[in-house]
């Protein structure tokens, strides 16, 4: 349940303030460049990390800012990444117990994230989900403890 | 008649965004001032007079909750509608933004027509963005 709750959050931020849309992969965990994370605390508390590759980076600034290739900076994807794990958070918590305050921290993000999913995998309270979206990847690790 | 807006978020593409959706909603700005957190927010009205203010809520320094709340015991800036676009979306948390005096609630991730239609709602500006009171007033002229 908690996997199928996250995917849709994944989805509905993607789609909805990035028009970006998502294929789920098996698998090629490999070749992204930033990993941003943020962590909650309630009732349960947790933490998610979503990895992002320099193309699906660069095409959600696009989208999201209307905004060409050339105009793309490093500062605006760090601000679109954070963006974005901050709505996937907030919204798979929203779906997963509205009756629920979560406190969120703010994103963090770690610019040299190439190799660090590669070894993740499901376990026990912790669900690993990777994309394609055609014009880049994302993978995201939820954690809950 | 236009307005002027003060947008409060860390991130600088959600302003913008924010900004933009603004702009093709057909609303007419003045001005169209910005904020990274509730404390550069205040220093802001310190020195510009604004007709409303779009908020996050989780953001460094001073959140989107304790600005509304600052803003809320000001004689001078209460009377401001406030609306918070926050990821936060529990019932609970919902409840304490409208508690402290919050005009709206948008939860991120939004599409453009909720904020429109809020801000409809909240300053009185019609589909085509003429105010209300204008709309009121032109009638008037044409008696």
């Amino acid at each position: 349940m908690i996997r199928k709750i996250l995917q849709n959050s994944i989805f509905e931020v993607l789609e909805k303030m990035f028009f970006v849309f998502l294929e789920p992969l098996e698998g090629r965990n490999q070749g992204y460049r930033w990993a941003v994370s943020i962590s909650f605390s309630g009732d349960v508390n947790g933490k998610l990390t979503a990895y992002f590759d320099n193309e699906i980076s660069s095409m959600m600034v696009q989208n999201m800012l209307s905004v060409s290739e050339i105009e793309v900076t490093g500062k605006l994807q760090e601000d679109c990444m954070k963006e974005a794990v901050n709505m996937i958070s907030g919204d798979f918590l929203r779906n997963f117990d509205s009756s629920r305050v979560f406190d969120l921290s703010l994103p963090i993000v770690d610019a040299d994230a190439d190799g660090l999913l590669a070894d993740e995998k499901d376990e026990e309270n912790k669900v690993v989900l990777t994309f394609d979206s055609g014009c880049g990847k994302l993978g995201v690790v939820l954690r809950l403890s | 008649m236009s307005f002027n807006v003060l947008i409060v978020d860390d991130s600088n593409a959600m302003r913008s965004v924010i900004k933009k959706i603004i702009s093709i909603s057909g609303f007419r700005m003045d001005n169209c001032l910005e904020a990274g957190n509730g404390e550069e927010a205040l220093d802001v009205l310190a020195h510009e007079w604004v007709d409303v203010i779009i908020s996050d809520i989780n953001m460094p320094v001073m959140s989107g909750l304790e600005m509304l709340a600052r803003l809320k015991k000001d004689e001078l800036y209460k009377q401001i509608p406030v609306i918070m676009i926050s990821t936060e979306g529990s019932e609970e948390r919902i409840g304490e933004a409208f508690s402290l005096g919050a005009g709206g609630f948008i939860k991120k991730p939004f599409v453009p027509e909720e904020l429109r239609l809020k801000l409809h709602e909240i300053i009185g500006v019609g589909n085509d963005g003429e105010y209300e009171d204008d709309k009121e007033d032109s009638s008037e002229l044409d008696f």
